[in-house]
């Protein structure tokens, strides 16, 4: 096991009352883990991930890294595990973006040659190379997204903790960061993901936690989680709405129906001869996608 | 160690770099008022040559003095504080190399100052470079480790409270007023006198200024026990304001 919480409890007092940002917090992350963890604001993700590389203290509870307590030996962490914080609080805006991949790379103790490897080879993952010389306060911020996780990977971690990495960023950019955590996750690293984005934690994560005041409420693999409810559905708007709500019933498959708009429970990927037949023979005029299954768990889960 | 340093050296490159004006600027201004100063008070002093050196000490007081605190508060205020704590580099081991790189700036900016003041006054350097050589060199080093604890206890305090970052100017000129650069302590009214005893750079210049061998050995005993003792609080306060404000969830906060 590389990481582990036990019991994590975290309090704050704000204006005389005590808040519980964290309630005994217990998991596991093994080697090569991507975790994503998902909650509402203020559900106290971020606190979680600042007790694990020691920017605070828990009031109780135990995190081990390595086997070794983090609390007693905070040096176990130095490092090893790398950090990229919400917002734009991870880089210099008067240094260049090649020059803030050096500067963390020596503070991290990487050797000039190396350290000059590594920047080269993240401006090009990051599609920067161009852009290395101009100050980072001249990034766009979807720029200086990639390269504050740039700086992240510099001194190669074995652990990767991103608060919000898809902030800012185009829908290519989060594909390729997608792309990019996979390969990396490939060669052994360990991500943990916190986001509000579902799409992004659903494509890039194995396991899923997720916070609600203070206290995970579910933790399971993120494919299990998106089974969870079963079913999956397409909106289509059709001219012959009679006609599809018959052949729905006749089908026995479920649905919803408002005027000319009909929300079909059908899982398209077991039903793919029926859904062609939707299509083609019931005068169609729109399909969407429903939300995602993901993102309506979750919402469900907030509401309770 | 070796590579935060090479860090340090690097960030502080690409400072220069982009606020070269800046720094002339600040070495201009520094310039012109000490040069002021030490005119002005040149009439009223036995010795010119003391009255220089004791604002050299200030100068590098002063430097001594903010180093630490303005580190904590620049990095608070970009935000990049716990960043810079995740790194393999400790945060203390961060400061000192942070502190070494200024403090050699800090050397050739008061080197300029010196020396152009040299060329205007022409003060007697022999006086400077023989006589107390030895004494001012080991008077220098524990004044400026002197100052660096007090710049480590207001560190430690400001990372607290944030705002005894802005106390440090006064701090600075009250080092400059009370330790006998400006005034002889002899003149300053007794109860103020208090003041002026916790003030390292009294101490250093009453060194300078004593020529009985005895008292010049309890002046530097006392400049060293100060030091030592200084030295502690400053390190205990930035350690306990660490692990205080990593309880509150205070400690990146600007």
């Amino acid at each position: 096991m590389l990481l582990v919480a036990d019991k994590v409890n975290k309090t704050y007092t704000k204006q005389g009352k005590i808040i519980y940002a964290n309630k005994n917090i217990s998991f596991q992350l093994n080697k090569g883990e991507i975790l994503g963890i998902l909650g509402p604001n203020g559900a106290g993700k971020t606190t979680l991930i600042k007790q694990i590389v020691n920017l605070l203290m828990p009031d109780s509870g135990k995190i081990i890294y390595k086997g070794e307590d983090i609390i007693k030996n905070p040096r176990i962490l130095m490092g090893s595990i790398s950090i990229l914080l919400e917002g734009f609080r991870n880089i210099y805006p008067y240094l260049t973006g090649e020059a803030n991949l050096l500067y963390f790379a020596y503070l991290n103790g990487v050797c000039s040659r190396r350290a000059k490897e590594r920047a080269t080879a993240l401006l090009k993952d990051m599609g920067l190379y161009d852009f290395r010389n101009m100050y980072s306060f001249e990034y766009s911020s979807g720029m200086n997204k990639k390269l504050s996780i740039a700086t992240c990977l510099i001194n190669e971690p074995e652990v990767v903790i991103l608060d919000e990495p898809t902030s800012g960023l185009d829908v290519v950019a989060v594909e390729d960061l997608i792309n990019f955590i996979k390969e990396i996750s490939n060669l052994g690293k360990t991500f943990i993901i916190v986001s509000h984005d579902m799409r992004f934690i659903e494509k890039v994560t194995r396991r899923v936690i997720y916070i609600k005041d203070g206290e995970i409420c579910l933790d399971g693999d993120t494919s299990q989680i998106k089974n969870y409810r079963g079913v999956k559905e397409v909106i289509v708007s059709t001219e012959n709405t009679e006609g599809l709500v018959e052949f729905l019933r006749n089908n026995s498959i479920d649905f919803q129906s408002k005027g000319n708009v009909i929300v079909i429970k059908l899982n398209i990927m077991e039903n793919k001869e029926l859904f062609l037949n939707i299509i083609s023979n019931y005068n169609i005029l729109n399909v969407e996608k429903s939300e995602s299954d993901f993102e309506k768990l979750f919402k469900e889960i907030l509401k309770k | 160690m070796i590579y935060t340093l090479k860090a340090e050296l690097f960030k502080f490159y690409w400072d220069i770099r982009r606020y070269l004006f800046n720094y002339s600027v600040g070495i201009i201004a520094e310039g012109i008022f000490i040069s002021g100063l030490y005119w002005a008070l040149l009439k009223y002093k036995d010795s010119p040559e003391i009255l220089m050196i004791g604002l050299i000490m200030w100068l590098f007081a002063k430097t001594a003095l903010s180093d630490a605190s303005s580190m904590v508060g620049e990095e608070r205020y970009y935000g990049t504080f716990e960043r810079l704590s995740t790194t393999k580099s400790s945060l203390f081991s961060i400061l000192i190399c942070r502190i070494i790189v200024n403090f050699i700036y800090s050397v050739l900016r008061i080197l300029i100052i010196v020396t152009v003041m040299c060329l205007i006054f022409k003060p007697d350097l022999n006086y400077l470079f023989s006589k107390f050589n030895t004494l001012l060199f080991i008077t220098f080093v524990f004044l400026i480790a002197s100052m660096y604890s007090w710049g480590f206890i207001v560190c430690g305090l400001q990372i607290i409270w944030k705002k005894v970052g802005a106390i440090v100017p006064i701090i600075e000129y009250i080092f400059l007023v009370f330790s006998g650069i400006i005034v002889d302590v002899e003149k300053i009214p007794v109860f103020l006198k208090l003041i002026s005893n916790i003030i390292p750079i009294t101490w250093g210049l009453k060194i300078l200024r004593e020529t009985d061998i005895s008292k010049i050995i309890v002046y530097l005993t006392f400049l060293i026990i100060y030091t030592i003792v200084s030295f502690i609080i400053g390190l205990f306060i930035f350690n306990f304001s660490i692990s205080h404000t990593k309880k509150t969830g205070q400690y990146g906060f600007y």
